[in-house]
């Protein structure tokens, strides 16, 4: 039945008239008929009972003064055989006074009605019964639907009373936790999720945690669990909804090894062929003529480039993993920028940029307490990135500074700043900016993100500046790191 | 010290091995012994005199390059070899257990073979350092 439905009445209600004498009996049904009801008609108590049980009437209409089974073991019979299912009881009578309708009621009748009846106030107080017997039936299509709902969830849910105790649970709960319903109800939530922390539990809060879940047998198992609450009748219930996640994380820790496993293969043909590229370049090359040599460097620079890549694809790998270890050593900051833009020459040249490099005189003796290899990787990420976006006889500035708490490098391009669209994900594993531009094509669009984690892996920050006329990124590095000798 | 002459290398890789051969041969000017796997080695090596250094690839079947290390230590002069690991994996974190399984250098693939004699000749002066 769908909710928005609005209250039809007596659609397809159906109620049942009991009286001994068959003109009254007739004549009422007339009129319940008139009204749009559907009518069943016994003739005795007994009749009554037979035809209530086999035909689940919506409504009585009942004589009470019968011979052999009279009107109040009727309704005291319907009341007890009833059940969740609620049947309204009109009694009727003839008799002068209220004493026998007062009797009926105590025997949990709902209404009474005086013979000869008025046909207009049985319309009433049927229509009334038949509003409230559709409020029921809503109700009860309600429940049934949340129960379909809950009962058949992917995620266990449980709702907790204000005492933190279990009161209800589905049907996903009982398998995740391995155990019947009975067994779990009224147990302590933090019995089950020792670890959960429930002060997160805000009206409705998207928060999730993810922690192990103890099972009653012992076993544990790794669950995500989010928790929102509700107040019914001034008490606040907590409602947790729990999710596996042992087999998300059994499939991530594959794929880790995997990309592990694919990296370290990949590494052995490369040796190869990077290696025999080299001795070709370095004990042949008199012997090729020019054409030769273009090919063998290309060669050796696409071998490079996939080299780059198998090696970016295993860091990320490894800081998504958490095991990305720094050796942290203090060096001399200036050999460390010297050496990276040595380094990076050939590639400025070859994008016909000039590189510049500026320390400041305070830093001119600092020390920086850094991870060799892994400074060289990010500061090589970002030169080269600033080489390649940059127009031909451009500078690509490299700046060291201090302000005294954190020691500031900037590397400042004069491109064409970094498209708005692109700015968002820039710092996300595989994204690269979406421009036709031959310069951006072949990488692994893993360089940044790296950059960030290693940068962040130093307790550093990187943040950038960028507009038409260039883009300028500034990493700063907490003063722990940096000692300036006099 | 002693001048460097003799280098063994053990590799299971054929292309590496002969990279690392013409390397160490044509461009160094050493004595190689070569070796596809470090259980022939093993056998192989003549026991009388040891090579001066040994390149050893980490990962080979049946006998590896970190469970090579002790039998060779084992041997009569054994301790005076200076054992280079060869090494695919780059981590600082992964380098470690291979210096305390008993090698006396790590070095990284992919290397360059026309960077590589130097670099060997570096290790050789540590070793003695």
């Amino acid at each position: 039945m769908p909710l928005s439905q609005p209250i039809v009445l007596h659609t397809n209600l159906c109620v049942l008239v009991v009286d001994d004498i068959a003109f009254i009996r007739q004549q009422v049904c007339m009129v319940v008929e008139s009204l749009g009801f559907k009518t069943l008609q016994a003739s005795g108590g007994a009749e009554a009972l037979r035809l209530f049980a086999a035909e689940q009437p919506d409504i009585v209409l009942l004589d009470l003064l019968m011979p052999e089974v009279d009107g109040f073991t009727v309704t005291r019979e319907i009341k007890a055989k009833g059940g969740e299912r609620w049947t309204p009881v009109v009694v009727v009578s003839g008799l002068e006074g209220d004493a026998h309708l007062l009797e009926a009621l105590k025997a949990q009748a709902d209404d009474y009605l005086h013979k000869p009846i008025v046909p207009a106030i049985l319309q009433h107080k049927l229509n009334n019964l038949a509003q409230v017997l559709n409020l029921q039936r809503q109700h009860e299509a309600l429940l049934t639907r949340s129960r379909a709902i809950t009962e058949n969830s992917f995620d266990a849910i449980l709702v907790i009373n204000s005492e933190q105790k279990i009161q209800s649970i589905n049907f996903r709960c009982e398998y995740l936790f391995q155990t019947p319903r009975e067994q779990l109800i009224g147990k302590g939530l933090l019995e089950l999720l020792p670890k959960l922390q429930l002060n997160c539990a805000k009206g409705s809060s998207q928060h999730s945690q993810i922690l192990l879940a103890k099972r009653p047998d012992g076993s544990k198992i790794t669950i995500e669990v989010g928790i929102t609450s509700f107040d019914q009748d001034n008490e606040r219930f907590l409602l947790a909804t729990l999710r596996d996640v042992s087999e998300r994380e059994r499939v991530d820790q594959l794929k880790q090894q995997f990309i592990a496993t694919l990296s370290h293969e990949l590494r052995t043909p490369l040796t190869s062929i990077i290696g025999a590229l080299k001795m070709l370049q370095g004990t042949q090359s008199t012997q090729f003529n020019s054409s030769s040599s273009q090919l063998i460097e290309m060669a050796d620079r696409n071998a490079g480039r996939l080299l780059k890549m198998v090696n970016e694809l295993l860091d990320i790998n490894r800081s998504v993993s958490g095991h990305l270890q720094l050796n942290l050593q203090w060096q001399s900051l200036n050999d460390l920028l010297a050496e990276a833009r040595l380094a990076h020459e050939g590639y400025a040249n070859r994008h016909q940029v000039q590189l510049q490099l500026t320390v400041a005189p305070e830093l001119s003796t600092a020390t920086i307490f850094t991870d060799h290899y892994r400074l060289m990787q990010i500061l090589g990420n970002l030169v080269s990135n600033a080489c390649k976006f940059s127009p031909p006889d451009a500078i690509v500035a490299v700046r060291a500074s201090t302000d005294d708490t954190q020691l500031i490098i900037e590397i400042e391009d004069q491109g064409s700043g970094i498209p708005i669209a692109f700015q968002p994900r820039m710092f996300q594993a595989f994204s690269q900016a979406d421009a036709g531009d031959a310069r951006i094509r072949g990488g692994s669009g893993l360089g940044l993100a790296i950059t960030k984690q290693l940068i962040e892996a130093m307790e550093g920050q990187i943040s950038y500046r960028t507009s038409e006329h260039g883009t300028c990124f500034k990493l700063t590095f907490p003063q722990g790191a940096l000692q300036c000798r006099p | 010290m002693q001048t460097l002459k003799q280098i063994a290398i053990i590799e299971d890789d054929a292309d590496i091995r002969q990279l690392l051969e013409l390397s160490l041969s044509t461009l160094g000017g050493y004595t190689v012994l070569t070796y596809p796997l470090a259980s022939i080695a093993i056998k192989q090596l003549p026991s009388n005199t040891l090579p001066q250094m040994i390149i050893l690839d980490v990962m080979m079947p049946e006998l590896s390059g970190p469970e090579f290390i002790p039998l060779l230590r084992a041997l009569p002069k054994g301790n005076s070899v200076c054992i280079v690991m060869l090494t695919a994996k780059a981590a600082t974190e992964e380098l470690a257990p291979l210096l305390t399984a008993g090698a006396n250098f790590v070095a990284c693939k992919p290397f360059d073979p026309m960077l590589l004699p130097e670099l060997l000749q570096h290790f050789w002066s540590e070793f003695h350092a």
